[in-house]
């Protein structure tokens, strides 16, 4: 069972006023091909990144804002000012070589010991620019790369020519070009053969003020044969206005390779984020995608795999929770386009005080996919009268042999189950979180367990805190 | 609508896209608006009539004339149950009608409808708006035959607090030209709705269904069944609004796709903030039969409220099993034959109407004439 949260916790996890620090460059404006120019000069950028960054500035021009997502008409993003912010001159290797205010956003949030307990390497991006990436000694003798990406532009041009852009495409949408013409910070990481990587690595993204954009880019290549655990963490302080994040991940399962990408979002309820994430999966692949999205005040992201390789397995398992007026636009997409793949995608949403939750999923099977096979299963848990559930699965089906199922249900919290768990002494916020913790049991199941206690002690704070739901 | 013209209409949308970033349009809408251009262009006609021997039936929708048996009618204004301004073509079809319908009121009994359209090329709008009250059966057809006509077919009903309505509805579309089908449901308090469509599409068929449950404690039961073959084309949309309490809605599809045709089952099952304790429940399964044959599902849950007693729905791509077939064939039973009544059992699950299962066996043996094993 669960335990009581106790009320030092409590003021440990609540999100924190931000803290101050001096910045190296810092560009303001609207988004212009000055603007664009500008940030790829700073970044000392080759020229073929240059134009890449100006077309897909043209793309954003073009491309029409989606009507489709729920909401979205609340959010001025012409409010944002900022967005390009460098906090340091390089990236450091050393927790001790961080300016004393941005070490101490760190060390607020536990990452310098997090990293010596638990990760094999760690990246954080502050605003605009990866400002400490650490790798430990033994992955640098496997020969395991990991590196800002921007340095990643500069040491490896060719390897990261042939990935970057190539997975999401800046065409797609008007968000993915945004996110292309200005993307900055993030991190590039490269498995070699063979190499099966102990412990996860992560990369933790933090934006440290308000009315600024962040556009991160993070790119992972496991070559044929080798396994890679990668934790995204998201974080912020509170804000009095709000901030716009508009990241990208782009994943290349090379032939009999494991990828696990596990995102742990607890972005203040100040943050508007969209993330464009995909992952391509070569021939007996697997590509696993764990998601639990606890915060943010508007969240659409859509995790999808592209089954290219005969064989090729993907799983996508999201908990999403919307405990206030926020909106979670959420959901996975499966694409099969080789015989024999496999993919299951287990949705677990929870509303509550006026929160929405929305699942967006999209099951397609090419005429080639034969014997395909894919389960969805969404579920979600309404705790008031004022919350919403929608769900929008698609599917399209082009091979007769493919095996496709899709189950979604929506609920609420028994008065039995609550009444049973109260008549044992528990609280209602306490009865409701345990119902919650059992209500995704399957997707923490999946991730790692230092992170299982994390995300149970922030939903646990979301339904407790004054005095539970409902 | 007033003052609108035609020319205008092809600035309109098609189809709405607030849905979802990856729906497409299942709907060909090329072959609507070669008829919406000659339209424009005058170079084809509005309406037509059809003679022919319709005994059996008490109501005949002929071309653009509505013949009765026994019955009254009126016109008079549409519902606007199916909202006008959804869409180019529903937009269209309202402009055709000029705010005109044909009302019949339906109490109590067993009525028989028929809708025919000429076999030449031109646009026929028809619209009909019934009234139903008491106990009340209503088998409506839709019959194309051949014909090279758009047919832009909306039936608005209106049915009454307590009532019992059966209704089923069948379709056999023509293989040469586009079709509108349109759907329109209002049910008052304490209604008993049990509905069936059959469908055989044509060219291309759109076939919508809309029921909006604005009284308490009504029971809704929907039945779909197509059967997709040659070239056709289906795009079945049913949705469903939950506005009352204590409501339950239950939707069940079942599609069979053969040769080249591609079918598409959509909707949406929505329970509005205010409608307490209601229940819905949306289940789509599709049986594609040959390599060629497309099939999409989408169904979707809106929730508006979190004081709902059931949500569901649920997808999926079904197939006829060797194990099935070999139990079967130990039982005595011959492979084709077995590989048959597996497909009526998909077909026909939750039917209980013999005229139904009549016309569904009918339809599968003209679909199941060649060799799809």
């Amino acid at each position: 069972m669960a335990r009581a949260v106790e009320l030092e916790e409590f003021s440990k996890l609540e999100y924190l006023e931000p803290i101050p620090y001096r910045h190296e460059v810092e560009i303001r404006g609207r988004i212009t091909r000055g603007l664009i120019e500008e940030i790829s000069r700073v970044k000392k950028e080759p020229d073929w990144m240059r134009r890449l960054r100006l077309r897909a500035l043209e793309y954003f021009e073009k491309l029409p804002t989606p009507k489709w997502l729920y909401g979205l008409e609340s959010i001025d993003l012409e409010e944002i000012t900022t967005y390009y912010v460098k906090p340091i001159e390089e990236p450091v290797k050393s927790w001790d070589e961080l300016p004393g205010e941005i070490r101490s956003i760190y060390e607020r949030l536990g990452l310098p010991e997090t990293y010596a307990r638990y990760l094999a390497g760690l990246t954080t991006v502050l605003d605009s620019e990866t400002v400490y990436s650490a790798m430990k000694a033994y992955l640098e003798k496997l020969g395991v790369i990991m590196i800002p990406i921007e340095e990643s532009v500069r040491k490896y041009p060719d390897l990261v020519k042939r990935y970057f852009s190539r997975i999401v495409g800046f065409a797609e949408h008007k968000f993915a070009a945004l996110h292309y013409a200005l993307w900055s910070g993030g991190v590039f990481v490269y498995v070699p053969k063979g190499v099966k990587v102990p412990y996860p690595v992560e990369a933790f993204f933090y934006v440290g003020r308000e009315l600024e954009g962040q556009f991160e880019h993070s790119l992972i290549v496991v070559d044929e044969d080798a396994e890679l655990t990668f934790i995204e963490g998201c974080s912020a302080p509170r804000f009095k206005r709000y901030s716009f994040h508009d990241g990208a991940v782009e994943l290349y399962a090379h032939r009999n390779s494991k990828i696990t990408f596990v995102t742990v979002q607890n972005w203040s309820r100040n943050i508007v984020n969209f993330n464009n994430k995909r992952a391509i999966a070569e021939e007996d692949s697997y590509v696993e995608w764990l998601e639990g999205s606890v915060g943010s005040k508007y969240t659409a992201t859509y995790p999808s795999t592209v089954l290219k390789g005969r064989g090729s397995r993907s799983s996508s398992l999201v908990v999403s929770i919307s405990n206030g007026p926020y909106i979670k636009d959420t959901g996975s997409k499966m694409i099969h386009l080789a015989p024999d793949t496999r993919s299951k995608i287990v949705s677990k949403s929870i509303s509550s005080k006026r929160g929405v939750n929305i699942y967006r999923g999209l099951i397609y099977v090419s005429e080639n996919a034969a014997n395909a096979r894919s389960y969805t299963q969404c579920d979600s848990l309404i705790l008031d009268e004022e919350s919403k559930a929608y769900t929008y699965p698609i599917i399209e089906v082009k091979n007769r042999t493919a095996e496709i199922g899709h189950e979604a249900t929506t609920g609420r919290i028994s008065e039995e189950q609550l009444f049973y768990l109260q008549s044992r002494g528990l609280r209602e916020g306490q009865a409701k979180s345990i119902i919650v913790l059992g209500f995704i049991r399957d997707i923490l199941r999946g991730l790692p367990l230092e992170y299982v206690s994390m995300l149970s002690r922030v939903i646990q704070l979301e339904f407790e805190r004054f005095g539970g739901v409902g | 609508m007033s003052g609108r013209t035609y020319t205008e209409l092809l600035s309109i949308p098609v189809q709405e896209y607030s849905d979802s970033p990856t729906t497409r349009s299942y709907t060909l809408w090329r072959l609507y608006n070669e008829y919406l251009e000659k339209l424009v262009n005058g170079s084809i006609k509005i309406g037509g009539e059809v003679s022919g021997d319709y005994r059996g039936y008490d109501i005949v929708y002929s071309g653009s004339r509505l013949k009765t048996y026994g019955i009254g009618f009126r016109e008079s204004q549409p519902l606007n149950i199916i909202n006008p301004l959804r869409d180019r073509y529903t937009l269209l079809h309202y402009m055709l009608m000029d705010r005109r319908s044909y009302r019949v009121e339906l109490s109590g009994g067993v009525y028989r409808i028929l809708s025919v359209i000429p076999v030449e090329k031109r646009i026929i709008p028809q619209h009909l708006v019934l009234r139903v009250s008491g106990e009340t059966s209503i088998y409506l057809d839709i019959l194309s035959g051949d014909s090279r006509s758009y047919r832009s077919f909306f039936t608005e009903i209106d049915v009454e607090p307590h009532a019992r309505l059966n209704l089923v509805l069948y379709v056999e579309d023509t293989p040469n030209a586009p079709s509108l089908i349109d759907l329109g449901l209002r049910i008052g308090d304490g209604s008993k709705v049990n509905m069936v469509y059959v469908a055989r599409p044509g060219r291309m068929t759109r076939l919508l269904s809309t029921a909006i449950i604005e009284g308490g404690d009504v029971e809704l039961h929907s039945r779909g069944i197509v059967l997709s073959m040659n070239d056709s084309r289906i795009d079945n949309i049913a949705n469903y609004v939950v506005k009352g309490s204590g409501s339950y809605i239950k939707h069940l599809f079942t599609g069979l796709g053969l040769d080249r045709s591609v079918m598409a089952q959509r909707g949406l099952g929505r329970i509005a903030y205010g409608a307490e304790s209601s229940s819905i429940e949306y289940y789509s399964e599709a049986l594609p039969l040959t390599p060629s044959a497309k099939t999409y599902l989408q169904p979707r849950l809106e929730i508006d409220t979190g004081n709902v007693s059931i949500a569901k729905h649920a997808a999926r791509i079904k197939h006829i099993l060797p194990e099935q077939v070999f139990y079967m064939e130990t039982r005595g039973i011959p492979g084709e034959y077995a590989r048959r009544m597996l497909i009526r059992g998909f077909l026909l699950q939750e039917v209980y109407d013999r005229n139904v299962a009549d016309r569904v066996d009918k339809l599968l043996d003209r679909c199941l004439s060649k060799n799809y094993y």
